[in-house]
């Protein structure tokens, strides 16, 4: 059976419904004629912000709906499927809501916050549309852990070998065993690579050995340097399924702290509103 | 010849040693991770040949290296003697040289202290496989920023507005703490208050009270004259609900209209004895324009009285001038004392400093080059005043009294049929009959002056049998400054317009004419509320005031 995304859930269900919203919101706009010109305070206006609100409350209700494993008030696919429709739907009600008046205010941080979720949000759906799979195909039957083993067998490996090789060879190869690295910071895990990887520099190093050899040492040389070319195509692997994992987790750290801060502005946001009325 | 006892020392899982002997021979004997050394050290760490065995020449045994040989004072030599009881170490393998056995010239026990770790450890320990991992958690930074904006923008306002303290303290900068707050732009009248919203906001999630801004906004006038009616009609509104603050820098005042059309669109719901018709929008649901005009003639006459425009019967300007617009704009020009001068509007209407309506005209400035007040054919420089009848008859009298004793200087005056000379003056008798001949003649200019030549010619003039000496009267001028007195019409706002396009007095010879233009002049240019093709879009607000002038 073909797999069946969150967004097609129950035939498109809630993307229907958002997409009702939000054409609903343009035609209630488009229609209303107020006095004072559009904003937040017409009554529409209060329609607009109020289920605003009260999307976005649910949206962040998520994200504890999705931890509680055993109620079940709807699907968490369902859930999910919800989420990102009237997510995407909070981009058409809120801009409404705010009859295009920003300001340098905390009004309109929460509006821009909520904009920058929302974009996380989007590109988060991008990611677990896509990533998975290239995840997937780069594992093949491996998992993580049995990469490292495998990295750490052609490690003892090389080391046997290069056991018997000249002592740069073999410091090389057990500096590469010591000092490679698979992912690291930020920008180490985003980039898939280790600048001056030790292990790609022992490759080399034993290539170009290898041109000037022959008999038993040649032999020995070529044995190794297929060994440490497995272990680096090994680690290839192993960084670009760190680095995919950095790209599908960089969303969360940014939508989730966003949210929270959406939630500190809406909060701030209302409670201005009627504090000074 | 050297014969070694090798004792290789490993550890069983509780750490206790467990020694394993064999015996190596040979000339000399070669240490290293090669497998061709007599003392193999299998570890990545050792060189391939890390140091050789053998007798030197004082027939002890010595060890030479390259530098890897740790003697047990920690230095690091080249060459050492080996006497049982020293240790030394050689990469992680531990030497120690015993005693030496039986049949034997050495001892020697080498373990490995110092297990290379397991490969897959240092990857792991040198790797980071998440972004968790790497120290970034969704969690931290989501209350770090909700702790942040929490406090900058909730906490801070709320305690710049409940807690004088605070307020005192964020005084000083350069944004006020709850500035973030405002939610658009502040008219510029209310901009000091900007950085101080309990300005207006007195109280905490109360709305402001028109008490607040009566405060300042004295003298505001009610839109209703009856009190009770405006009470009853305005219950429950508030200023700021037709003054919308925090919207632009331009005054706040409301401009769209439709709140009026609620109660005068159907007047009678709102006040069933209302006698205004219902009006809804300039463009076709306004009446006719209702002019103020004098009344009269009859009792009252001269009070104001609104007239509408439709009713052309009453449409007659009771000015009390004769002033014949056409004579006046001839378009060959007229014939003055200067010569020969075209006039046109603006010789007389001066627009006043605001530039709503305009100066007024006076005698003055705008008559009495053209209109002079001659009396006396023979002195031009003689002219009786713009006044009271009474004054006019002075100056006559007091004029020809003069010129009976002789005092003024005319000699082409006869009296009696005599010349008289300048300066001669008569006996007792001869002036009484001067004085006779003086009132005489000024009563008979008088007559002439008021009845056909002079005031006549503008004024409306009466005999009136009540003071014997001053015998007419002036009927009064009342020249109308507000045709439309509940409307705003500034000129200035329509100086583009040729004043003939709205005002047809061309060819009006009467001043009983009444030109200000019909609600269907207004309309070939102004539209309703809604924007139209060519007219300017027009609220209530274009023209009326909501609140009346106090």
């Amino acid at each position: 059976m073909q797999h069946r995304t969150f967004l097609e859930f129950k035939r498109y269900r809630y993307l229907k419904l958002a997409t009702a919203l939000a054409l609903l919101s343009l035609l209630a706009y488009a229609l209303h004629r107020p006095e004072s010109g559009p904003y937040g305070g017409t009554w529409l206006g209060y329609v607009f912000g109020i289920t605003g609100a009260l999307i976005i409350l649910l949206l962040l209700w998520f994200g504890v709906r999705k931890r509680q494993y055993r109620h079940a008030e709807g699907s968490l696919l369902g859930w999910l499927s919800a989420h990102v429709s009237l997510g995407a739907a909070l981009i058409v009600v809120v801009t409404l809501h705010t009859g295009f008046e920003f300001g340098w205010n905390v009004h309109t941080l929460a509006y821009v916050l909520m904009l920058a979720v929302i974009a996380s949000g989007c590109y988060g759906v991008y990611a677990y549309l896509r990533l998975p799979r290239l995840m997937t195909d780069n594992l093949g039957e491996d998992m993580l852990s049995t990469l490292l083993l495998k990295i750490a067998d052609q490690d003892n490996q090389a080391r046997r070998i290069a056991m018997q090789m000249p002592n740069e060879i073999n410091a090389a190869v057990l500096a590469a065993s010591l000092h490679t690295r698979i992912g690291g910071n930020l920008v180490q895990q985003f980039s898939g690579r280790q600048a001056h990887c030790p292990t790609a520099a022992v490759v080399l190093q034993v290539q170009e050995r290898g041109a000037s050899l022959e008999g038993d040492a040649a032999a020995s040389n070529r044995a190794l340097y297929s060994v440490l070319l497995q272990k680096q195509a090994l680690l290839k692997r192993a960084r670009r399924q760190v680095m995919y994992k950095a790209r599908l987790d960089l969303w969360l750290i940014i939508h989730v702290p966003l949210a929270l801060g959406l939630l500190a502005a809406l909060i701030a946001h209302v409670v201005s509103l009627y504090f000074y009325w | 010849m050297i014969r070694c006892l090798l004792t290789e020392v490993t550890r069983n899982r509780h750490g206790k040693a467990v020694r394993e002997q064999r015996t190596v021979t040979g000339d000399s004997l070669l240490v290293g991770r090669g497998s061709d050394c007599n003392i193999h050290l299998p570890d990545p760490r050792v060189n391939l040949r890390q140091a050789l065995i053998r007798h030197g020449d004082d027939g002890l045994i010595y060890l030479e290296g390259q530098g890897l040989l740790a003697g047990s004072r920690g230095t690091v030599d080249q060459r050492v003697c080996l006497r049982p009881g020293l240790r030394l170490s050689i990469g992680p393998f531990q030497f120690d040289v015993e005693p030496t056995a039986p049949g034997h010239e050495l001892a020697l026990a080498i373990e490995l202290v110092q297990a290379l770790p397991d490969v897959e450890s240092p990857i792991r320990t040198n790797s980071r496989f998440s972004l968790a991992e790497a120290g970034w958690s969704r969690r931290t930074a989501g209350v770090v920023l909700l702790v942040l904006i929490g406090f900058a923008f909730l906490v801070l306002p709320v305690l710049h507005a409940v807690h004088p303290a605070t307020r005192l303290a964020g005084a000083g900068a350069p944004i006020g703490l709850d500035e973030s707050w405002n939610p658009g732009p502040i008219s510029a009248g209310h901009q000091s208050f900007g950085k101080n919203c309990i300005e207006c906001h007195r109280q905490p999630f109360t709305p402001v009270s028109d008490r607040t801004c009566l405060g300042c906004h004295k003298g505001v006038g009610n839109h209703l004259q009856a009190a009770s009616m405006q009470a009853s009609v305005f219950a429950g509104m508030r200023c700021s609900q037709c003054h919308r603050e925090h919207v632009a820098e331009s005054s706040p005042t409301h401009a769209s209209g439709r709140a009026c059309v609620r109660c005068h669109g159907n007047i009678k719901a709102a006040d069933a004895q209302s006698q205004l018709p219902d009006i809804i929008d300039f463009r076709d649901q306004h009446p006719r324009f209702r002019i103020a005009l004098a009344s009269g003639p009859g009792p009252g006459a001269g009070a104001l009285v609104r007239v509408d425009q439709g009713d052309r019967t009453r449409m007659v300007e009771r000015s009390g001038l004769i002033f014949p617009h056409a004579v006046h704009l001839a378009r060959k020009g007229l014939r003055t004392p200067a010569g020969q001068v075209v006039l046109g509007c603006g010789s007389c209407h001066q627009a006043d400093a605001v530039g709503v309506g305009f100066k007024p005209i006076t005698m003055r400035d705008h008559c009495a080059d053209c209109h002079r007040l001659e009396f006396e054919p023979a002195i031009s420089s003689r002219q009786v005043p713009h006044g009271p009848v009474r004054e006019v008859m002075t100056t006559l009298r007091e004029f020809y009294a003069s010129v009976s004793i002789g005092k003024s200087a005319v000699d082409v005056l006869t009296i009696d049929g005599l010349l008289r000379r300048p300066g001669t003056a008569g006996g007792e008798v001869e002036r009484k009959q001067a004085l006779l001949w003086a009132n005489a003649k000024a009563d008979k200019v008088a007559a002439d002056l008021f009845e056909v030549r002079v005031c006549k010619t503008c004024h409306a003039v009466s005999r009136n049998g009540e003071d014997a000496t001053a015998p007419w009267r002036i009927a009064p001028v009342r020249i109308n400054q507000h045709w439309l007195p509940n409307a705003r019409f500034a000129h200035s706002a329509h100086a583009a317009s040729d004043c003939s396009s709205c005002h047809a007095l061309r060819n009006s010879s009467h001043s009983t004419d009444v030109a200000i233009p019909d609600i269907g002049r207004c309309r070939q240019c102004h539209g309703g509320a809604q924007p139209a093709r060519n007219k300017v879009t027009s609220t209530c607000a274009s023209c009326h005031v909501f609140h009346a002038r106090p």
